[in-house]
């Protein structure tokens, strides 16, 4: 009885691993220690973005930003900003495994749009990355309506492995 | 056979365990922005009112001569007369307060333009010895710590009384003007 319920288990998990494996999705490679940080697809470029408290990335144009030199409190309404090189995404094979992977960076706030190299700026980016391809992303921001105070939002990072469609 | 079902579900887990480390299939993160929305005189690139004729509303930069500019004295004149020239140096100042400059110089070239059908020429500098223009369009590198100072002319002729508006624009690109 006991090796029935042992060997039942057993299909049923190998099963599953093919099922979910096989796809798309299953989860990101973790350095060692499931308790570490998971090592980020995206690395932000100062002096706009940083890493917060050592780990995620975020951009920060306010006083409160931790980089902030004393000047330059923040942006003016009804204007539009083109920084290039906030943040740079990369393939690094060691960690992905993955000779071809496909980024995606999407704006999730109002205003804000993203662009590589000469491309025009979007709100949804796709970037195709070789192994170890590293590629520098630049942010617009219309401040066109807003008001004054701050204004937040979130940015959704994406890789899947192979090339982008 | 309790041991037997214990050392398959070990063998399962390790399997599992190397499966899940070896391979990358998905990545999703979500990162979060901040910006403050503040004054022009407050902002990366200022734009600061120097003269009473030059104010801040709602925190963007009017250039404003006329009777409802809260700046104006009880005294003071409402406006410009027909068929006068008037020159105004030092209206507002542009400065460079980029957080590149933190750690080396990094200039900036603005051009400021002025469009409309009031014959408006601006300025950079002193009037006798304007380190841009006078032009409707004027380009000019600012640098850190070195605000540059913005001039204004009025061409007034053949003008009828009344009230008349125009438009300035603002672009800053990075790096010194060619």
């Amino acid at each position: 009885m006991n090796i029935k319920i042992a060997l039942l288990i057993i299909v049923f998990m190998l099963f599953f691993g093919i099922s979910v494996s096989k796809p798309i999705p299953i989860s990101y490679a973790f350095d060692g220690n499931v308790s570490d940080t998971p090592d980020n697809i995206e690395t932000p470029l100062p002096p706009y973005a940083f890493l917060y408290h050592g780990e995620n990335l975020t951009i920060d144009i306010s006083s409160q930003s931790p980089l902030y030199p004393n000047y330059g409190e923040g942006l003016s309404k009804d204007s539009t900003y083109t920084f290039d090189d906030v943040m740079f995404v990369e393939n690094n094979v060691t960690k992905t495994g993955a000779d071809v992977i496909c980024v995606i960076v999407t704006s999730q706030m109002t205003g804000l749009k993203f662009y590589y190299l000469d491309n025009n700026p979007s709100e949804s980016i796709a970037i195709t990355l070789g192994a170890n391809e590293i590629m520098n992303i630049g942010m617009q921001i219309n401040t066109t309506n807003f008001n004054i105070g701050n204004a937040s939002g979130t940015i959704k990072i994406q890789a899947f492995e192979g090339a982008c469609e | 056979m309790n041991k037997l079902i214990g050392l398959a579900l070990l063998l399962i887990g390790m399997v599992l365990a190397v499966g899940a480390g070896a391979n990358f299939r998905y990545y999703e993160a979500e990162r979060d922005i901040t910006v403050a929305i503040v004054a022009d005189d407050n902002e990366l690139i200022d734009l600061t009112p120097i003269q009473p004729y030059a104010r801040l509303s709602g925190g963007k930069l009017y250039i404003d001569i006329g009777q409802y500019n809260p700046n104006r004295p009880a005294w003071g004149g409402t406006g410009l007369s027909p068929n006068t020239t008037y020159v105004f140096e030092e209206m507002f100042e542009v400065s460079n307060d980029l957080w590149e400059n933190n750690k080396t110089a990094y200039p900036i070239c603005v051009t400021i333009s002025v469009a409309g059908a009031y014959d408006v020429e601006i300025f950079a500098g002193d009037y006798d010895a304007p380190t841009a223009g006078p032009s409707d369009s004027i380009t000019f590198t600012v640098n850190h710590g070195s605000p540059v100072k913005i001039g204004f002319i009025f061409d007034n002729t053949n003008m009828s009384l009344g009230s008349y508006q125009t438009q300035m624009n603002i672009e800053a690109v990075a790096g010194a003007c060619p």
